[in-house]
């Protein structure tokens, strides 16, 4: 039987090259498909990576930020007579309290570090023998500001004395504008008075003074607007050799409107480390301690004794309070330098047992001492020397801790938290922790993160990373004069 | 004839290779969804809470953002700003917690047929837990994104960076396989893969967790 050449069939090399054709085809699918999946893939990896760089950074700079908080307090405002210490410039010598001494010819002008915050006050010093442009200004909050100058060098004849305002312009001067001055003489001392309304002028007033052997004497009275408030001394002088010396304020209160020093209640035993800061770097940058009181409950004052057997203390209700037992606190004494009552600073940590109010205004709290045996949090505890110590109302707080939080790089390269007691993963992969402490309490935090390594490149120096860095300055471990917590 | 039988062949084994491989990773893509609706949650809470915290001279408390995963329309996404957002309402009394008004838009989550959300060890059985995971469907975030102390499982004191604490984590099971979602006290998310094979869950780069 004959069978015709449209019906035989495929040749056997047909169906190989079918074959090797759909092969290829097969193959170039999977690999597409397979691409298609790594990268798929790959982008989720930098993506849980991008979220835990974000999750980490913004949990890092929460605790730095917000360290120390109600365990710190601000340089204490001053008042009456202060000798003006100035901000140090490269063109003055200012080593000195109450002198500032111009070291060359540049156009500059000096800082007094304090303010008067509000209320009256009188600015007082004395130029030099030699004394060339010398301005002395007191200047507002708003720029405005009453000027004083003199010129004198007996070597090239040289005296004149200026007066001048920011509203009124030159007001007063010893060659006829304004008000006649008489000149400056060698050891004249001025003064520039805001003064309290009396007889005559109804709100503060600014006027001037000469002083001279002894006998003080008004130059001028200003009808200008006072600088408002905080004034601050401003000084410039034109030549080497210039100064102004004696140079103080009488006033209340007398603010730093710079260089503060927040001072920091004693501070307890974390584990083995005894914290002298609420931002306390360990493992040579490594791993760091952050301690800070509760945000949610204000810092309360003590209204009993708190004394080596008490186990009980009452404080004032704060707005802002909840207590519950198995909280800790700090009962804090700052301390007192006062000569004639001498108080060494303490502090003492304690866990709640219970809470009470016998009134409406006080809340009573009955407490365990936490020492090294028994810490709070299985960590935080204070020495038997500062739980000796006895707590006096007047100079007690009450403060709730938070928990202490410590961030430490585990031997698998996570990057943990430690709130308390409890061990928790911020970063997986991490190649790098480094925090550091710079002048003016100040801390930086850096980490490196590797992504997952499993569709992206796992080789250290392939792999896809992400950076954290950051500066912080925690607010409450850098408080200007007089502010809160 | 041939042709027709040939096509309908293909068309077949195409649909069910499409349906096979469309559903192959189901509970890989379940975990992704519920992972970035807590991510999104947590995001939410950071944001809600800068946007109303009290000053100092307003003395009340925020309660933590929270999302249930029993109750569906929570899952939906949180509106923070716009018209109709999000609000804060402080409460009456000095010192007291105010409350959150939620207002939610776009989808809520939505379970491949078949998978559940497995609310204990009982119901995810027999596939075990995560040995540091306790099953958890109700998560809250503070304002700075970190895992409210009512959202935390019991554990031992711990203070070890070694040794991982008990952390939270919604478990999905469809009865053979599961996927797990933890979320750290941190706030950070990690995916957990339960290997039928081996018996054991794989988290971040195939990690396991330990029990001291």
């Amino acid at each position: 039987m004959k069978t015709s050449s449209l019906q035989r069939g495929f040749s056997l090399i047909e169906l190989l090259v079918a074959m090797a054709i759909t092969i290829v085809a097969v193959a170039a699918a999977v690999l597409l498909i397979t691409k298609f999946a790594r990268t798929a893939g790959a982008y989720g990896e930098v993506s849980t990576l991008e979220e835990q760089r974000g999750s980490a950074d913004t949990l890092l700079r929460a605790d730095f930020d917000g360290a120390g908080f109600n365990l710190t307090r601000p340089s204490m405002p001053s008042a009456g007579k202060e000798l003006i210490q100035f901000l140090p410039d490269p063109n003055f010598d200012t080593g000195t309290l109450g002198s500032l001494t111009k070291l060359n010819t540049a156009a500059a002008w000096a800082y007094s570090s304090t303010a008067v915050s509000s209320g009256i006050s009188l600015w007082t010093w004395t130029p030099s023998n030699v004394c060339h442009d010398c301005w002395t200004y007191v200047v507002g909050n708003d720029g405005s500001y009453a000027a004083l100058a003199i010129y004198y060098d007996q070597s090239d004849g040289g005296n004149a004395i200026v007066i001048y305002e920011t509203a009124a312009g030159t007001v007063g001067t010893s060659w006829g504008q304004g008000v006649t001055l008489s000149p400056h003489a060698p050891g004249d001392t001025y003064e520039i008075g805001i003064e309290a309304p009396n007889g005559q002028q109804t709100t503060r007033f600014l006027r001037y003074y000469r002083i001279r052997n002894g006998v003080r004497s008004i130059l001028y009275t200003s009808t200008s607007p006072v600088p408002s408030s905080p004034q601050y001394l401003l000084a410039y002088q034109s030549a080497a050799g210039s100064a102004i010396n004696n140079v103080s304020v009488i006033a209340a209160p007398i603010a730093y409107r710079s260089n503060n020093t927040t001072e920091f209640a004693r501070l307890p035993f974390d584990g083995g480390t005894q914290l002298t800061s609420p931002v306390t770097i360990t493992g040579g940058g490594n791993s760091v301690n952050i301690l800070s009181g509760d945000k949610a409950t204000d810092a309360a004052p003590a209204l009993t004794t708190f004394s080596s057997d008490s186990t009980q203390i009452d404080l004032k209700t704060p707005a802002r309070a909840s207590y519950a037992a198995g909280d800790a606190v700090l009962v804090v004494d700052y301390g007192n330098t006062d000569p004639s009552n001498p108080v060494s600073p303490a502090s003492a940590v304690c866990v709640i047992s219970a809470a009470s109010n016998p009134d409406s205004q006080t809340t009573r709290l009955t407490l365990t001492r936490a020492r090294q045996a028994n810490p709070a949090w299985g960590r935080l505890w204070s020495s038997d020397t500062d739980h000796a110590h006895t707590f006096s109302p007047s100079e007690t707080s009450v403060i709730k801790l938070a928990p202490p939080v410590t961030y430490a790089l585990s031997t698998d390269s996570r990057l943990v938290r430690i709130e308390g007691a409890r061990v928790s993963t911020v970063a997986f992969n991490v190649r790098q922790l480094n925090f550091t402490q710079a002048p003016g309490n100040t801390f930086t935090a850096s980490a490196v993160i590797a992504a997952e390594g499993i569709e992206t490149a796992n080789d250290s120096t392939n792999e896809t990373r992400s950076t954290i860095q950051f500066t912080s300055t925690p607010r409450a471990m850098n408080l200007a004069s007089n502010q809160q917590n | 004839m041939e042709l027709v039988i040939v096509c309908a062949i293909i068309g077949v084994v195409a649909a069910i290779a499409f349906a096979s491989f469309a559903n192959r990773d189901e509970g890989s893509r379940l975990a992704q969804d519920v992972a970035s609706r807590i991510r999104a949650r947590r995001a939410a809470a950071i944001r809600l809470n800068a946007l109303v915290q009290p000053t100092l001279l307003e003395n009340y408390k925020q309660p933590p953002i929270s999302i249930d995963f029993i109750n569906a329309t929570t899952t939906a996404s949180l509106v923070t700003e716009g018209t109709v957002p999000t609000t804060f309402t402080a409460p009456g009394g000095l010192g007291s917690t105010g409350t959150w008004n939620y207002v939610y838009q776009g989808n809520t989550l939505t379970l491949p047929a078949g998978w559940r959300v497995a609310t204990s060890s009982s119901s995810l059985s027999p596939i075990p837990v995560i040995s540091l995971g306790t099953p958890q469907t109700v998560f809250n975030f503070t304002g700075d994104g970190r895992l409210d102390a009512s959202s935390l499982p019991t554990t031992q004191s711990n203070t070890n960076p070694n040794q991982e604490s008990q952390f939270p984590a919604i478990y999905l099971t469809n009865g053979r396989t599961a996927r797990a979602v933890a979320v750290h006290p941190s706030g950070l998310t990690e995916i957990w893969q339960y290997d039928e094979s081996a018996g054991t869950w794989k988290g971040f780069s195939n990690r396991s967790a330990v029990v001291p």
